[in-house]
């Protein structure tokens, strides 16, 4: 039988059909024009787009309004968020985020390009009391805590304390033969917990014909409660990029882009900086090129297909796959994309022919030392969080996680001694834990939980549209399961078959206490 | 070969194709045929071998058993259509669909998401309430006219279906009815009397 034939996502195809979509398109993108203030009219005249289009894109988009944001993350919510808000709105108008990725230093706030946090050293009430009175606060500069409790670490190997390579020793790569053979002789796979090996994700793209291929790595990440990637995009951007190249050389990919959030400016600046040194050294060989393109403020950008079409410059709603990236990706071309953390583990996994076996699991909420900690996979959440976090505060008790974001799981503290892997805690995604005490409960993180959903959901779906919108209104179980079952079954993208998971979680745990 | 309701049949296309092949109905709204597959509405749901699957953007395989019709699929498609009537009043076939999978407006109540009516084009009337947000109306208006009138603006449940900042008879629109034609709900109707 023939193979079904792929389709590009609907909107490409019209650009496609209309002529419109041009190979070389000028630097920038209609997000971009808009994300630099530009009228619509003009962008749609810069773009050959229709200005009704443009006006789509411009309301897609989020973070396109500059006003001072708030955070409202999960880790946020539950260490005062609400009160940081308030404060905020007695200055001016705020808008929300979700999130900062200052999870480890909750609550925290946007400003400008600048994210400001309480100081650990103060309390949040007086933080906020001393406000417009004593100094102005201080914007946070530092990178998340980080620490191993692995063997050998591998995320973390150039960020950790102490950790002293030289950067430009990571572009020290064999040829595309070998780097493909060690990446599938290690069993390599997304850190996420992807299903696809990735070195059959690499030779699907390089078996793709196609007169250019595609790197993309993947940094919205937009789940409250994992900030690794950021760390690693400011800390270790050289190990992401020796990963890029690396997968460029093994899948005969020439351009390479790296998504950053907008809501990680920092991030954005320290990856150019590197790119820019790399490419001063002669690092990239002359056949692959990178450049940073900063996202506008859309959760859903998290998902592959969705990601793609906003680096397209359109409205960043997922597509029905397949077709897949690897096959049919950014402009209708192969395209491999993985999260910063799968980048930056591609160098060792070279050199080493193993999986690592490790994960990093960013720690947030009630635990003595939040941060980013590599673990040997499988370790109980429990040992995770006290020997990685230190335990909980003084006078405060564990009530419950919430482990991979709001699409991942909810572990009551019953059931802490769950070994962190994706075979033991199948959803657990990133791994991420934002662990909350006994003054959270269940029904404020269901809440929550709704909340997001009906805030993130981009609306291109029925089932997580109209279905996230009726989730907090819900009293009844046996018709809450209804509708999980029905969100879960027919939306259109792993978001909205995923927010039913943590969701369920609660049901199953906590009964009718997640009702009211 | 696979089978679709017990029926022996080749696996062609996507499941909605080999469904159809098998002579099997399978509800399907914002898919339209030459356009591929939308992936939005989530009315073509089947089983295939006891998962549920969304048959327009689904590839079909041999060997695989797939079923149009079920306990669990009819009362996802009650749920769905329930959904629908939610946030919208769907007329047309689709409002027919919905009455068909046994759906009331009983279970979610009823908060509209757009209610914004447009009678200024000559031809075309516009009524967001019967709006599903299938974007037949888009793609018909973008590969029959090759025009670009609308486009969907916002996000989450504020997205809607739109035409720029004025009215309907501002627009590049050459009244040529595609979009009437394609539109599943009655959100766009022709004006009575309007030469098409």
């Amino acid at each position: 039988m023939p193979e079904p034939q792929p389709h590009p996502p609907a909107a490409v195809r019209l650009l496609e059909r209309a002529g419109r979509l041009v190979p070389e398109p000028p630097p920038g993108s209609a997000v971009t024009d808009l994300a630099a203030g530009l009228p619509v009219a003009e962008v749609a005249e810069r773009r050959g787009l229709p200005e009704a289009t443009v006006r789509g894109i411009a309301t897609f988009y989020a973070q396109l309004d500059r006003r001072a944001s708030a955070c409202e993350g999960t880790a946020c919510r539950f260490a005062g968020g609400a009160a940081l808000r308030e404060k905020l709105e007695s200055v001016g108008p705020v808008a929300a985020v979700r999130c900062l990725g200052h999870c480890y230093a909750a609550p925290a706030f946007r400003s400008g390009d600048k994210v400001f946090t309480c100081p650990p050293s103060e309390s949040l009430a007086n933080w906020l009391d001393e406000w417009g009175e004593g100094p102005s606060p201080m914007p946070d500069l530092k990178p998340a805590p980080c620490s191993s409790l692995a063997a050998e670490p591998v995320v973390l190997r150039d960020v950790l304390p102490g950790a002293a390579r030289d950067p430009f020793a990571a572009y020290d790569l064999p040829a595309g033969d070998a780097i493909l053979d060690a990446v599938a002789a290690a069993g390599m796979r997304g850190r996420g917990g992807a299903v696809v090996a990735t070195a059959d994700k690499w030779r699907l793209a390089r078996a793709t014909p196609a007169a250019r291929r595609w790197v993309v790595a993947n940094g919205d990440e937009g789940d409250p409660g994992s900030y690794v990637g950021r760390l690693l995009l400011e800390e270790a951007p050289h190990a992401v990029l020796a990963g890029m190249l690396a997968c460029a050389r093994a899948t005969g990919a020439t351009r390479g882009i790296v998504h950053v959030r907008v809501e990680y400016p920092r991030a954005a600046r320290r990856m150019r900086e590197a790119i820019a040194a790399a490419a001063a050294r002669g690092a990239f060989g002359g056949t692959f090129g990178v450049e940073v393109v900063v996202g506008a403020g859309a959760y859903v950008c998290g998902e592959e297909s969705a990601l793609l079409r906003s680096l397209e410059g359109l409205r960043g709603e997922p597509a029905p796959e397949p077709p897949y990236a690897a096959e049919r990706g950014l402009f209708g071309e192969p395209t491999v994309v993985h999260s910063i953390e799968t980048f930056a583990a591609v160098p060792w996994t070279v050199a080493n022919r193993r999986a690592s076996g490790t994960k990093a699991v960013c720690l947030s909420g009630a635990v003595k030392r939040p941060g980013v900690v590599e673990v040997p996979l499988g370790m109980p959440l429990a040992e995770v969080l006290e020997r990685g976090g230190g335990g909980a505060p003084d006078g405060r008790a564990w009530s419950m996680a919430l482990v991979g974001g709001p699409t991942g799981r909810v572990l009551p503290a019953s059931r802490f001694a769950t070994p962190l892997s994706w075979d033991a805690l199948p959803g657990m995604g990133h791994a991420g834990v934002v662990v909350l005490d006994d003054t959270v409960t269940p029904r404020a993180l269901a809440e929550h939980l709704f909340a997001f959903a009906a805030a993130e959901s981009c609306g291109a779906c029925t089932p997580c549209r109209a279905g996230t919108a009726r989730l907090a209104a819900m009293r009844d179980r046996a018709a809450l399961e209804r509708l999980l079952g029905t969100i879960a079954a027919g939306s259109l993208c792993g978001f909205g078959r995923g927010v039913p998971s943590p969701i369920r979680d609660l049901l199953e745990h906590f009964g009718e206490e997640t009702l009211r | 070969m696979s089978t679709v309701n017990g029926k022996h049949v080749a696996a062609q296309g996507t499941w909605l194709d080999t469904c159809r092949a098998a002579g099997a109905d399978v509800p399907a709204l914002c898919h339209h045929d030459p356009l591929g597959p939308g992936g939005r509405c989530g009315a073509c749901m089947i089983e295939v071998d006891g998962r549920m699957v969304r048959a327009c953007a689904t590839p079909a395989n041999e060997g695989r058993d797939a079923v149009t019709d079920g306990p669990a699929l009819r009362e996802y498609r009650r749920d769905l259509g329930e959904l629908m009537l939610s946030e919208g009043a769907p007329a047309g076939d689709a409002g027919k669909l919905v009455a068909a999978w046994g759906a009331d407006g009983s279970r979610y109540g009823h908060a509209p998401r757009d209610d914004r009516h447009d009678a200024s084009h000559p031809a075309v009337r516009f009524d967001a309430r019967h709006c599903i947000l299938c974007r037949r109306c888009l793609e018909a208006c973008a590969f029959v006219a090759g025009e670009f009138v609308f486009a969907i603006e916002g996000r989450g449940a504020g997205t809607r279906l739109a035409w720029g900042g004025g009215p309907l008879a501002d627009t590049s629109c050459v009244s040529c009815g595609a979009c009437v034609t394609a539109c599943p709900s009655g959100a766009l109707t022709a004006k009575p009397g309007a030469d098409r």
